[in-house]
């Protein structure tokens, strides 16, 4: 399975990451310990440890500052002018994924669907119900993860080999925005109903509304960022 | 008078060696003569026996080993097996290809400068003076020249690093698929088109001449595979 974290072990990371930044004794521009360390301390692998922290970092608690360690810049998080900052700022390069994922990911869906076994669609399933539960929980930070594990899934059904070395790449400029644009409960609110759509083309075995099911999904996706533009 | 057809040096050594490994005391697997030996033997520099090694190995005449030299790979190389061990591979290039040129060419239309066009402009003349001079082992390099253009003229930094991420994978179809008649023949008239659409700044035109383009690739493709 493509799934590459466990979404509930980064999840459990991440509370105990935050309630340590909020601790009484740590102050803003404290370091905090090294990641070996605190992976034995808070008892989470090293992997779930950085995710975590990737995450704490996109909603402005703390900032990993290479060759010097991870600092604590706000115990209160995101700054929503900051957060505004950050869309205007990177709207160039936004702009860009979305247009190349509008490109790519009607058609991964489409050959998804033709390729994709029935155990890949109960997979699908399960990984779905993970993004249900984080958005029940208004879990932005997890909802990320999901959004993230659920494209790469599909795209690993499209098995091909070319378009999932693409889709890394644009994975990993994507994780930033994935990450801040769920800090927005609309955005929470609009993933879920469209991907419910996406996974039902999979199990009627429709690769054509598939593909059309996608490209309403980042339609929206594209129009959400220019409101979160507009809201914040 | 009929003029001259001047034949390029390098498709002489080419030939000369294809004769050379056909000779009924070559085996297969045998190391053939060191690059020195070679162009003492046919009288031409280093550089034009590197170009036709180039060449047969693409044609599966020989196998080069950095370090070891060059081995007689098959006496009757098969261009076709080739392209059907690699069906997979060139499906999945394709695939995206047809996700990704649509696009990269309707931002190129949408963008792109006087300057731009002429740069195409250029290349295209490149390819005729190719086609006409029957320099063949060029034109793959022009062809992803063509399309890199397209990719840098989209001015999407994301989509000119996929077109390199590609044109990993598609060098070595680029280098085998031209060395079909029919394959060179559809090459040029494709651009030609592609070309047009930009100089008449029509992005729904340049869209389906590029599709165009790709369908004719995936049957040249198909029959690359049989012949």
């Amino acid at each position: 399975m493509a799934k590459k974290f466990d979404t509930s072990a980064v999840e459990r990371a991440y509370n105990l990451l935050l309630a340590r930044i909020q601790q009484d004794d740590i102050q803003v521009n404290n370091k905090l310990a090294s990641e070996p360390d605190l992976s034995r301390e808070l008892k989470v692998g090293r992997g779930t440890l950085r995710e975590a922290s990737r995450i704490l970092q996109a909603s402005g608690y703390i900032e990993v500052r290479p060759g010097k360690g991870t600092f604590v810049v706000s115990k209160e998080g995101i700054n929503r002018n900051k957060l505004a900052d950050w869309f205007i700022e990177n709207e160039p390069k936004i702009k860009e994924f979305l247009q190349v994922r509008m490109a790519l990911e009607p058609m991964t869906v489409r050959l998804a669907i033709e390729r994709c076994s029935d155990k890949d669609i109960r997979n699908l399933r399960a990984i779905h119900q993970c993004a249900v539960q984080a958005a029940a929980e208004k879990n932005s930070a997890a909802l990320a993860i999901c959004d993230e594990n659920f494209h790469t899934f599909i795209t690993k059904c499209s098995q091909n080999k070319l378009l999932v070395e693409i889709v890394k790449n644009i994975n990993d400029l994507m994780k930033d925005f994935r990450g801040k644009t769920f800090l927005l409960p609309g955005n929470i609110d609009n993933l879920i109903p469209a991907h419910e759509k996406i996974l039902e083309a999979f199990e009627l075995r429709n690769p054509e509304a598939g593909a059309q099911y996608m490209c309403q999904h980042l339609t929206k996706v594209v129009q959400d960022y220019e409101n979160s533009k507009e809201v914040l | 008078m009929k003029p001259l057809n001047r034949v390029p040096l390098v498709d002489q050594v080419v030939e000369s060696l294809i004769d050379y490994i056909k000779e009924e005391n070559i085996q297969e697997g045998q190391k053939l003569p060191p690059e020195v030996a070679l162009c003492d033997r046919l009288a031409v520099g280093r550089g034009t026996i590197r170009e036709a090694m180039r060449i047969l190995s693409t044609r599966g005449y020989v196998m080069q080993i950095p370090g070891r030299g060059a081995f007689v790979a098959s006496k009757e190389p098969s261009l076709s097996k080739w392209f059907q061990a690699h069906e997979f591979d060139l499906r999945n290039i394709l695939e995206v290809r047809y996700a990704i040129e649509p696009l990269a060419i309707a931002l190129a239309i949408e963008n792109c400068d006087d300057e731009d066009i002429q740069k195409l402009r250029v290349n295209l003349e490149e390819a005729r003076i190719i086609m006409e001079q029957k320099e063949y082992e060029k034109l793959a390099a022009n062809d992803a020249k063509f399309h890199a253009l397209i990719a840098e003229m989209s001015g999407n930094s994301l989509l000119m690093s996929i077109n390199n991420d590609i044109e990993d994978y598609l060098s070595e179809f680029r280098m085998r698929t031209f060395l079909f008649e029919n394959n060179r023949r559809n090459f040029f008239p494709a651009h030609q088109a592609i070309v047009e659409a930009f100089e008449s700044r029509d992005t729904a035109l340049g869209e389906k001449n590029m599709l165009k383009h790709l369908d004719t690739v995936h049957q040249d493709m198909e029959k690359s595979k049989s012949d």
